[in-house]
């Protein structure tokens, strides 16, 4: 479940219908300044605080999901 | 395990290289440490981002000496930027008890280098009033180039071709001080590009370590600019010149950066195919905007790192082997367009063949700004192809669906319609608007 919420998560604030799993937050229109907020819905969601760069080195929601998994 | 040399690196909103991606390329090569400009108004927006990525500090970057307590603060042994306005802080951070002077934001005196240097024959003047303008158009005829000494990325650069160009710019300009810190040249005249939907110039990065030799040298083409104003359109990866002429193009580029008298970093230098020689555009002290992302997803090298390693002095031993190849589009409205009325959906376009990002799409309702930056591109997107035939006619499909998608009214509220650059990017004769 955590790969969809995560793809719904980052395309709320990207304001697509759906990112694809394995489509980079940041080649669908994601900043810097969006993923900041992104960061702190999935410490809000998934209690998991991931850094800046952790979630720019995933890029995916897969990769992201991935991180957080590991992180609970 | 010997510790990482720190730089500091000025930043801003708009720079080559994102501040995400400069902590990712930075990543086990220095210990980075970001400088932001505090009086610019960006900065409460890009001061938490930095923070989440590098230590961060602040000063106001027109007081050389607070930004040298930054350093000294942060005990960082140099400098680098990939911001084109912050290139001569950047060397005037460096150039601690050196008598060197730095030409960095002073395109003009540039000028007069790249011709002492054999590199352009491009004829220059500094501006002061339309007096000044009106007498350098009567002796070199026009076209005519002005734009800031300080320019970046084509902002207020104006392309003067015949007497209504003029006109235009004495208008908007009618006022003495208006003038100040601009210059004009003559245009250069470039050569016939390869194929009608590339502009007549190129852009080579230079990369250089200590003791001069280029490391990296790469030569791009560009999309054929949007009339009349010129307009970036964007940039493709390799470059469609055979080896031989890419070569003549690379010789003069760096050539150029010897000009300047500069010796180890990153340049990206704007250079053209002129008669009877290449003649020099610009050189700028930092990589060249979208270079990293495209080199990237084209050859898997990592730019960033690369301009980090020669901004350090040092080199790599890296080659550029293409695996596909690769454009940014930067999709211009025409000139008349003011306001988007309605425009396509950035997942419509991420669907088309060979797009993989659109980070730019500007929604309707927004207002167009012509002479803004990048000339105002309502939207980037970025493709690859296996060959540069199949990447034409991915970026035609592109520009046809954007121009297809966007509805945009001039400052009467009439709907704008011009497709003769569309025609030239896509080739196909296309219909006229309803």
């Amino acid at each position: 479940m955590t790969v969809e919420n995560v793809a719904a998560l980052m395309a709320e604030l990207v304001k697509m219908d759906y990112v694809a799993p394995d489509e980079s937050f940041f080649d669908v229109g994601g900043t810097s300044f969006l993923s900041l907020t992104l960061i702190s819905r999935i410490e809000s969601d998934f209690g998991v605080k991931l850094s800046m760069l952790d979630v720019v080195r995933a890029g995916t929601p897969v990769n992201v999901a991935e991180l957080i998994d590991a992180g609970r | 395990m010997p510790s990482l040399p720190r730089v500091v690196v000025p930043i801003a909103a708009d720079g080559s290289l994102a501040p995400v991606d400069i902590a990712k390329s930075s990543d086990g090569l220095l210990e980075l440490v970001f400088l932001i400009n505090s009086e610019e108004p960006e900065s409460a927006s890009l001061a938490p981002i930095a923070s989440a990525l590098a230590r961060t500090e602040s000063a106001p970057f027109s007081d050389l000496e607070a930004c040298r307590r930054a350093m000294e603060r942060c005990g960082a042994g140099s400098a680098q930027t990939f911001v084109d306005r912050y290139c001569r802080l950047t060397a005037l951070l460096n150039a601690v008890g050196s008598e060197r002077e730095t030409t960095w934001g002073r395109k003009d005196v540039q000028r007069q280098l790249y011709r002492m240097a054999g590199v352009s024959h491009t004829r220059s003047r500094r501006l002061h009033s339309a007096e000044c303008l009106l007498g350098f158009i009567a002796a070199e005829g026009l076209p005519v180039v002005v734009k800031p000494v300080d320019g970046v990325a084509s902002r207020e650069l104006w392309i003067l071709r015949n007497e209504n160009d003029v006109r235009e710019i004495l208008q908007s300009r009618s006022r003495p001080e208006n003038f100040a810190g601009m210059f004009a040249e003559t245009f250069i005249m470039g050569q016939p590009p390869h194929a009608p939907y590339l502009g007549d110039y190129y852009s080579a990065e230079v990369f250089r370590d200590r003791s001069g030799n280029p490391f990296i040298s790469v030569l791009s083409d560009r999309i054929a600019p949007r009339e009349p104003a010129n307009r970036e359109a964007g940039v493709i990866f390799p470059t469609h010149l055979d080896n031989t002429e890419a070569a003549v193009l690379l010789r003069t580029a760096d050539a150029a950066v010897d000009a300047l008298g500069e010796h180890h970093g990153a340049f990206h230098v704007e250079v053209k195919q002129g008669v009877p020689q290449p003649d020099v555009i610009e050189v700028n002290g930092r990589l060249g905007g979208f270079v990293h992302r495209l080199v990237l997803a084209g050859t898997g090298v990592d730019m960033g790192r690369m301009a980090l390693l020669a901004g350090l002095g040092r080199a790599a031993d890296v080659r550029l082997d293409w695996r596909r190849c690769v454009a940014l589009l930067m999709f211009q409205p025409p000139v008349d367009a003011l306001r988007i009325e309605a425009g396509p959906n950035r997942r419509e376009l991420m669907d088309l063949p060979g797009v993989f990002s659109v980070d730019r799409l500007v929604s309707h309702g927004a207002v167009v700004d012509g002479r803004g930056e990048n000339g105002g591109a309502l939207a980037r997107v970025w493709l690859t192809a296996d060959d540069h035939d199949m990447l034409h006619r991915r970026v035609g499909r592109v520009v046809e669906t954007l121009d297809e998608r966007f509805v945009l009214v001039d400052r009467n509220g009439r709907r704008v319609c011009d497709t003769r650059w569309t025609q030239q990017i896509s080739r196909h004769q296309y219909k006229e608007c309803e």
